[in-house]
């Protein structure tokens, strides 16, 4: 059972890929929760997209596999996520969109927000990590690798109904000088009672961030 | 080859069809669930809908232009000729309202339609699928069918429909035109003609068997698109399957319509 109350999102005994090192993972995030995983990138099977070896995940108390078309749309925008920049290389973003439309998107499907709003809270998290010209209004294979990173911390912190947030390598490649605002604003919203889980091949140093997951889990 | 194995052919192509055909249905009739509904055209959904207006029908026009003017020198000259032989050249202006409201028009918008759009949209969605961009909207909890398939669908649909118009005033100015070189009627009397010819059920057909085609083939064109596995050498199979089926439905739904129109 997690901390933070009835669980947000729970792993049980999950096997992400065979070829993987380490065992089953089990993990249950609570409100204003953090877990930390060792694992590559497992994103999309922690979205429900890609399948589990085995296991099973479940958001709300509600399993991916048992959900209709809808009920997974509707969860899936209550979880915000930044994908690995190494291995999802291709698929961080849709390549007919600029860097802002990207950004944008999820935001813009959200019932009773207005665009207006959307950008101006884009353009203040987008200077916050020093993007002082706002978001970059180029296509994503144009940008610059240190503004991909930054563009994907704004897309991830911009739905206002999310309630997970899945963080895969978010410092790769990430500029020095920005990490600090991005991990100031990660407090901000763990406070607020997202639950956060972490996942990257290497432990990151937590306590030089100034951030103390509530789960470890590092089998491999 | 046994009877056996020309039964099973035969099987699997049935079972290939009715999959095909009811996924079409239940992706169309989501469109239009989708698109009554105000709140589905939020602000990427109505530039997508904008981009397909602009790159499937307007940046057609001057192809359309060009092609409904040389079909309409074309039919006029054949259709006097052979008018004038029977001493019935009087009924030019109604047949070639036939020909081209009913028929040409139409059909030509449709493989306009097929040709500039639907190998665009079969490519673009296979390539997203292929580098897993289809996943990372999927992953953002959107729905495929409001952002990728509705704005295509309808867009298409419209374009279609507009390509139809400009072609039948394309092919009448250019059939002006031609008879006045030929000569022997006079323009007025044939356009007079042409429109005292033309009924309801001709601007239903003409509306009809341009946006229902228009709208299925952005169903086919994103279907196709979707199912690609994620390999980029199935892309080329995806748009050849795309444009073929976006032909046969086109002569279907030209059929059904004459039928149920004029009949």
């Amino acid at each position: 059972m997690a901390k933070g109350g009835k669980p947000l999102f729970e792993l049980v005994d999950c096997v992400f890929d065979l070829s993987y090192p380490g065992g089953a993972v089990n993990m249950a995030l609570g409100r204003g929760e953090m877990g930390f995983l060792r694992r590559p990138p497992i994103s999309f099977q922690l979205l429900g997209i890609d399948p589990l070896k085995s296991g099973e995940i479940r958001v709300r108390g509600n399993n991916w596999d048992s959900m209709s078309v809808t009920e997974l749309e509707d969860t899936r925008m209550t979880i915000s996520g930044i994908f690995d920049p190494i291995t999802r290389l291709t698929g961080q973003w849709i390549s007919n969109l600029d860097i802002d439309e990207n950004v944008y998107l999820c935001p813009a499907f959200e019932a009773n927000r207005r665009y207006s709003e959307i950008m101006s809270h884009a353009d203040d998290l987008a200077k916050k990590f020093g993007l002082e010209k706002g978001l970059p209004k180029v296509r994503p294979i144009k940008a610059r690798p240190e503004d991909l990173v930054r563009a994907q911390w704004v897309r991830a912190m911009l739905p206002t109904r999310v309630n997970v947030m899945l963080l895969e390598n978010p410092l790769e490649f990430a500029p020095e000088e920005s990490i600090e605002s991005f991990i100031r604003e990660l407090r901000k919203i763990r406070e607020n009672g997202t639950a956060i889980l972490w996942i990257s091949r290497t432990t990151p140093p937590f306590e030089r961030l100034g951030l103390k997951p509530d789960i470890l889990w590092e089998d491999w | 080859m046994t009877l056996g194995h020309v039964a099973g052919a035969v099987g699997r192509m049935g079972r290939y069809l009715f999959q095909g055909t009811f996924y079409l249905a239940a992706i169309s009739t989501e469109c239009v669930a989708f698109a009554v509904r105000p709140s589905s055209w939020v602000r990427p959904v109505r530039s997508r809908f904008v981009r397909q207006i602009l790159f499937g029908g307007v940046e057609a026009v001057p192809f359309t232009l060009f092609a409904g003017g040389i079909m309409g020198i074309i039919l006029t000259i054949n259709s006097f000729q052979w008018l004038e032989f029977t001493g019935r050249s009087e009924y030019l202006g109604p047949a070639l309202s036939v020909a081209i409201i009913r028929e040409a028009a139409p059909f030509f918008a449709c493989v306009i339609i097929i040709s500039a759009s639907a190998s665009a949209i079969t490519t673009e969605l296979a390539n997203m699928k292929v580098s897993g961009e289809i996943d990372l909207v999927e992953s953002q909890g959107i729905s495929l069918i409001k952002f990728l398939i509705m704005p295509r669908s309808i867009g298409l649909a419209l374009s279609a429909t507009g390509l139809a118009v400009v072609f039948v005033a394309a092919a009448f100015t250019a059939s002006g035109i031609a008879l006045l070189f030929v000569g022997r009627i006079a323009p007025g009397p044939f356009f007079t003609s042409i429109f005292q010819a033309i009924s309801l059920a001709d601007y239903v057909n003409l509306i009809g068997r341009s946006f229902i085609p228009g709208y299925l083939i952005g169903g086919i064109c994103c279907y196709e698109g979707l199912r690609v596995a994620e390999h980029t050498t199935a892309v080329p199979q995806a748009v050849t399957r795309a444009m073929l089926r976006s032909v046969a439905v086109t002569l279907i739904v030209s059929a059904i319509l004459a039928v149920l129109t004029y009949l």
